[in-house]
């Protein structure tokens, strides 16, 4: 007796389900509560090879959904079977299968022992799209007619579920795709639009350095000239004051010796004056003369140079300046070169000058905060453990360029500061005792001229450390015959 | 002996005045001015290459550049000795005065010890 209440429930079920190993769970799971089936198949043809998707038993009611096993690769079925149903696109169905029909010396039968069987094509537009195979190891005649027309009715309910379960997966696979795919893009373009802001951020800053060092550089073309008349006249005028003092004395008895004590002190006061006026003039430019280095119409030219070699010697230079203007001033040197640096393309006079900046103020803040640390000490009444002022240089071959650190673990940069360190006549130094020029040549030295880069890298009161890149420039034809 | 200075500044005259004072005092040297490169030429042209033992001339001037004259004086008046003057470490214009044919090269400030000693060594 045919049950349509249960094909009707079942149709419903299978074609509510969208999700294609959902689907297959529910359709085997109906087929073993109502084809008295003991073993249950559901193979699908994909790119024209069939693959078990889902097996299922009446033991328990179990259903596995498989991860598209290749059914070549089965002995769980009579293939002879399923090769037949595949190729014909009709129903298979034995009660005893053992002895019944063209299959009774397949392996799989001779060795299970199957008694009933039901190999069923599920068809969709006439196309094969998968196959249900069910199997009764116990129990001969199990498939009725009317079973058999039950199966019939779902696998093609089923097909058109599976069918779009399928498109639905390979829908949701696409658009998972694409969405990751987006998203790594997104990832992408973020990442290209960081690096972008960070570049037009520099360019932006050393644009800025760049012209302020050619208005400086300007300035100190239009200064050094009344400034040296400045000079050169206070200092005659000194002279003169001296010569017009001997001419007192040698007059000193025309004069009455009140006249010429009170001459003789207006006069000295003038000379003073004068020495002042010269004193501040050479003050001036020494400020002025630091501002012409921004200049760029003298750059020099490139040479092969031992930047190692170059650098121990300005470090050495930076040393004994400093403790020849400061008997007390010691420290610790560290370095480290990287021997296979070999030759780079640079200009040694200028690229020295932005090396003995940086060393300079390496030994100043460590000599600073040994000074301080002693001051505190002092105060502290403590004297273990004093602080010893380092200075680490290094360079390392990094291929196509050079790196260079200059560190020290002095006095570091405070962060409201660090971002104009690099600006011309920034300085943390006492009046007088900096221009707060050195650092804006050595930028305009590396990054201009050598088309490198500098950064900082600091904390307050522990270190700072001056990080350099510079590229590794071809040698030119015209440097190649001078070589 | 007679030196030329050539300069645009109106100053220097007497910065050059007061400096060779003793000099010019005890008639060791004798000061003439050129405010440019062309009056000093027509200085030149009227009064004969031996009217100046030496030459200092200022680099940046308008008009002719000290550069340019050097080159017509070395090339119109051969044995004429001119020094040349200009700010501070320009590498360009000195290597360029030395190619010219300069026979010295002084940098602002001028240091007058020094000058004197290489007009006297001259």
């Amino acid at each position: 007796m045919l049950d349509l209440d249960t094909v009707m429930k079942a149709s419903i079920a299978i074609s509510g389900e969208i999700v294609l190993s959902n689907l297959l769970k529910k359709l085997m799971n109906i087929v073993i509560q109502n084809a008295g089936a003991q073993n249950v198949y559901l193979i699908l043809k994909k790119n024209g090879s069939l693959f078990i998707e889902a097996a299922g038993t009446n033991d328990g009611d179990r259903v596995v959904v498989l991860q598209s096993v290749p059914l070549e690769k089965s002995n769980e079925l009579p293939l002879s079977v399923i090769n037949y149903v595949e190729i014909t696109k009709e129903n298979v169905v034995l009660s005893q299968a053992t002895t019944q029909g063209v299959f009774t010396t397949d392996p799989y039968i001779t060795v299970h022992q199957t008694q009933s069987l039901l190999c069923t094509p599920i068809l969709n537009h006439g196309q094969l799209i998968g196959i249900l195979y069910l199997e009764n190891n116990l129990t001969t005649d199990v498939f009725t007619p009317d079973r058999v027309e039950v199966l019939r009715l779902l696998s093609s309910q089923a097909a058109i579920s599976i069918e779009n379960a399928s498109l639905y997966e390979t829908l949701e696979m696409k658009v998972a795709a694409r969405t990751q795919e987006l998203q790594d893009k997104n990832q992408q373009l973020a990442t290209t639009l960081a690096k972008l802001k960070a570049t037009q951020d520099r360019i932006v800053a050393q644009e800025k350095l760049a012209s302020l060092g050619a208005l400086t550089a300007g300035i100190a073309h239009e200064i050094k000239n009344p400034l040296n008349f400045v000079n050169n006249f206070a200092e005659i005028s000194a002279e003169l004051t001296q010569e017009v003092l001997e001419e007192i004395e040698n007059q000193k008895d025309n004069l009455d010796s009140r006249t010429r004590e009170y001459l003789a002190e207006i006069l000295n006061d003038l000379s003073q004056n004068l020495k002042k006026i010269n004193h501040h003039g050479k003050r001036a430019d020494k400020i002025v003369s630091g501002m012409l280095m921004h200049s760029r119409g003298s750059v020099g030219e490139r040479q092969l140079t031992d930047l190692n070699a170059l650098l121990a010697e300005y470090v050495n230079l930076a040393y004994h300046g400093m403790r020849a203007n400061n008997p007390v001033f010691n420290l610790t040197i560290e370095e480290q070169y990287d021997d296979s640096l070999g030759l780079v393309n640079v200009v040694p006079q200028n690229l020295s000058r932005a090396f003995l900046n940086l060393v300079n103020n390496a030994c100043y803040a460590a000599h600073q905060k040994k000074q301080l640390d002693v001051e505190a000490r002092e105060r502290a009444a403590r004297c273990n453990e004093l602080f010893e002022p380092t200075i680490w240089i290094r360079t390392k071959n990094l291929g196509d360029r050079v790196e260079v650190r200059i560190k020290d673990n002095g006095t570091g940069i405070s962060p409201t500061v660090v971002d104009k360190i690099f600006n011309p006549f920034f300085t943390t130094k006492p009046t007088g005792e900096g221009t707060g020029l050195g650092l804006s040549i050595t930028h305009d030295i590396i990054v201009q001229e050598h088309q490198g880069e500098i950064t900082v890298e600091t904390e307050p009161g522990i270190y700072t450390e001056f990080i350099i890149f510079l590229p590794k420039v071809k040698i030119l034809e015209r440097q190649l015959n001078e070589v | 002996m007679r030196i030329m200075i050539v300069d645009d500044e109106e100053d220097i005259q007497s910065l050059f005045e007061q400096k060779f004072r003793k000099e010019i005092k005890n008639g060791e040297i004798e000061l003439q001015f050129a405010l440019s490169a062309q009056a000093a030429l027509q200085f030149l042209e009227n009064q004969g290459e031996n009217s100046i033992y030496l030459m200092l001339s200022d680099i940046n001037m308008p008009g002719l550049s000290g550069l340019e004259l050097l080159q017509i004086v070395k090339n119109k008046f051969k044995d004429l000795k001119v020094f040349l003057i200009t700010a501070y470490g320009d590498e360009d214009n000195y290597k360029r005065a030395i190619e010219y044919g300069a026979d010295d090269y002084l940098n602002k400030p001028i240091d007058f010890k020094k000058l004197k000693e290489k007009i006297f060594n001259l």
